[in-house]
């Protein structure tokens, strides 16, 4: 899914930061994220997700930095062709779903009437109801309706899936991948791990306002490998692993061992066996394992 | 692109128009149940009233019809008069939309701007949307005195005061004033832009009640002051004898100037305080 084009980055910060008052909601953050590419963006409560959505579209004033969409600095006009989706459900609760469909047929020249309708049939909702009606499954639904309606070619969505069951967070996936496909760039964050390892190309791991890590899915994920050792009693202390260089991290649980190993580090593989475990598997690493070994210890 | 201010505005007119549609059914009812053929004395009020008072004195049952052709002593309904009361009801209703930026903070400034549109320009035309509001208000609550008057029998008593079309834009500027009173004081509220709206009215009143009070000099003068800013302050009204207004032109001239001021000024500073805003 990604551009390997010279185009410009479809979302280009540059060392973004926003203070408020004393505290550092983000801090120095530089991200590119390409066109057409499915960028995941996680962190702990409080990491600074959502304030770089509001810096990214001038809904916050960045402290220092610059934002860049395509190359450009943010107008109005582009958001003709962005949507964003906040993490709070922003929709005016007095309005009925056919109303909020029509505000939106009126502000945007890309609104698809026959798109929305069928995502609202997609997602089950009643669009005569009025929106104070709706459970917050079904106003996140109502806000997926509308950011997905106007065929964006560049989604920003702040916990999509929130309040959503199993079988909606599926859908909600599903047109992030189609939309990705069809060419557009899509931004979101989400604390289930799961999702973004599913639907992201891209990942970037913010803690406490800094980026600790970014990049490939897959590459991340081949970077380190995961060795297992049970052992009969409670898993030895292993001071040789703790001092190799290759190994990552190591973490012991009751006859539980893992040590987080880059690449192809036999040295560890070895030093593990010699302390006699009752097994040994060497593990692929997923993204929450990345993602705690990324703020997990910091 | 006014769709949601259109929704906003309409539902405010509509309750007028209930309120507006009792008003009119009161008088109907009223004048049906004053207007029976076998009691009715039609009396004239002019200067031979007395006698047929004396007749209607022997009636059993006594309804009173005042006469369509007004003498020359009859009561007489100035246009001006009921430009302020249609003034007055826009003003209260400007008061009720003029949170509208306030109300976009409360939590939906994230659909607001995400907009093709620049943050300038959506407040710009929702501060529009409500004065055209306030205007509807004006109409309305203007055609139904008409209405009302004419359902009444008492339309003819209308005229044309001297002052009838300064007043008529005195009291469409007002609205506007005031709007931009509540736009200023609640444009960057989070919350309570309705506590603060109906708050300032409280305020306006009691401004121009201390400055006929018997004050100590320099409260008078901080009255008279903040009294610079209140718009309620230029919209007196009070006729003489003869049913003009007891102000002159120029006077009123000068109202219209200060409200338009100060709806401009609030606006303004609304606007500023709109784009200093974080979501």
């Amino acid at each position: 899914m990604i551009n390997s084009t010279a185009a410009p980055a479809a979302i280009q910060l540059s060392n973004l930061t926003k203070r408020y008052g004393d505290v550092t909601a983000v801090d120095g953050l530089s991200l590119t994220i390409p066109p057409g590419s499915i960028f995941g963006l996680l962190g702990t409560n409080g990491a600074g997700k959502t304030t770089t959505f509001k810096c990214l579209l001038g809904l916050a004033r960045p402290t220092d930095g610059e934002v860049r969409f395509n190359g450009e600095a943010l107008q109005p006009s582009l958001f003709e062709r962005l949507s964003y989706m906040p993490e709070r459900v922003a929709l005016y609760e007095w309005m009925t779903g056919e109303q909020h469909l029509k505000l939106t047929r009126l502000s945007f020249e890309r609104f698809d009437g026959a798109r929305a309708n069928e995502l609202a049939q997609l997602f089950g909702l009643n669009l005569r109801k009025r929106i104070r009606t709706f459970s917050k499954g079904q106003q996140s639904a109502m806000a997926i309706v509308i950011a997905f309606s106007t065929h964006p070619d560049i989604l920003v969505l702040d916990e999509p899936s929130s309040g959503l069951d199993p079988v909606h967070q599926r859908h909600v996936l599903d047109l992030m991948i189609d939309a990705a496909a069809g060419g557009a760039t899509v931004l979101f964050s989400s604390h289930q791990i799961g999702q973004v390892e599913r639907a992201a190309d891209r990942v970037a791991i913010l803690h406490r306002g800094k980026r600790v890590l970014d990049g490939e899915v897959e590459q991340l994920k081949a970077e380190v490998k995961i060795i297992e050792a049970t052992f009969q009693g409670d898993a030895p202390a292993l001071p040789a692993l703790d001092v190799n260089a290759g190994v990552q991290r190591v973490m012991r649980q009751g006859r539980l061992l893992r040590a987080y190993v880059r690449g192809a580090n036999n040295g560890a593989m070895h030093q593990i066996q010699a302390a006699s475990p009752t097994s040994v598997r060497v593990l692929d690493q997923n993204l929450e394992d990345i993602f705690l070994a990324a703020v997990g210890d910091r | 692109m006014i769709y949601k201010e259109y929704l906003r505005i309409s539902r405010g007119i509509i309750w007028l128009s209930i309120v507006c549609a009792l008003f009119l059914a009161l008088t109907g009812y009223g004048r049906l149940t004053s207007h029976s053929p076998a009691s009715t004395i039609d009396v004239e009020i002019g200067a031979d009233a007395g006698t047929h008072s004396a007749q209607a004195a022997h009636h059993a049952v006594k309804h009173v019809h005042h006469a369509v052709h007004p003498g020359p002593h009859q009561p007489v309904i100035p246009w001006s008069l009921l430009f302020a009361i249609a003034g007055i009801v826009a003003t209260i209703f400007a008061g009720i939309y003029g949170a509208s930026l306030s109300n976009e903070n409360q939590g939906h400034l994230e659909v607001a701007w995400t907009k093709p549109r620049s943050r300038s320009r959506y407040a710009l035309i929702d501060m529009a949307a409500d004065y055209a509001g306030a205007t509807c208000a004006f109409a309305l609550t203007l055609l139904t005195a008409v209405a009302c008057l004419a359902i009444a029998g008492l339309v003819t008593n209308l005229f044309i005061d001297r002052d009838a079309w300064l007043n008529l834009v005195r009291f469409l500027v007002l609205p506007l004033a005031w709007l931009g009173l509540v736009q200023a004081a609640t444009a960057s509220l989070r919350e309570r832009s309705g506590a603060v709206s109906g708050g300032l009215w409280v305020a306006a009143v009691a401004l121009l009640g201390l400055e006929i009070a018997d004050l100590p000099r320099m409260w008078h003068g901080v009255v008279a002051f903040l009294n610079f800013f209140n718009p309620l302050n230029y919209s007196g009204y009070r006729t003489d004898s003869s049913g003009h207004l007891a102000a002159s032109i120029a006077d009123l001239q000068a109202d219209i100037l200060a409200l338009v001021l100060l709806g401009v000024a609030g606006i303004l500073v609304a606007l500023v305080q709109w784009r200093k805003l974080e979501a």
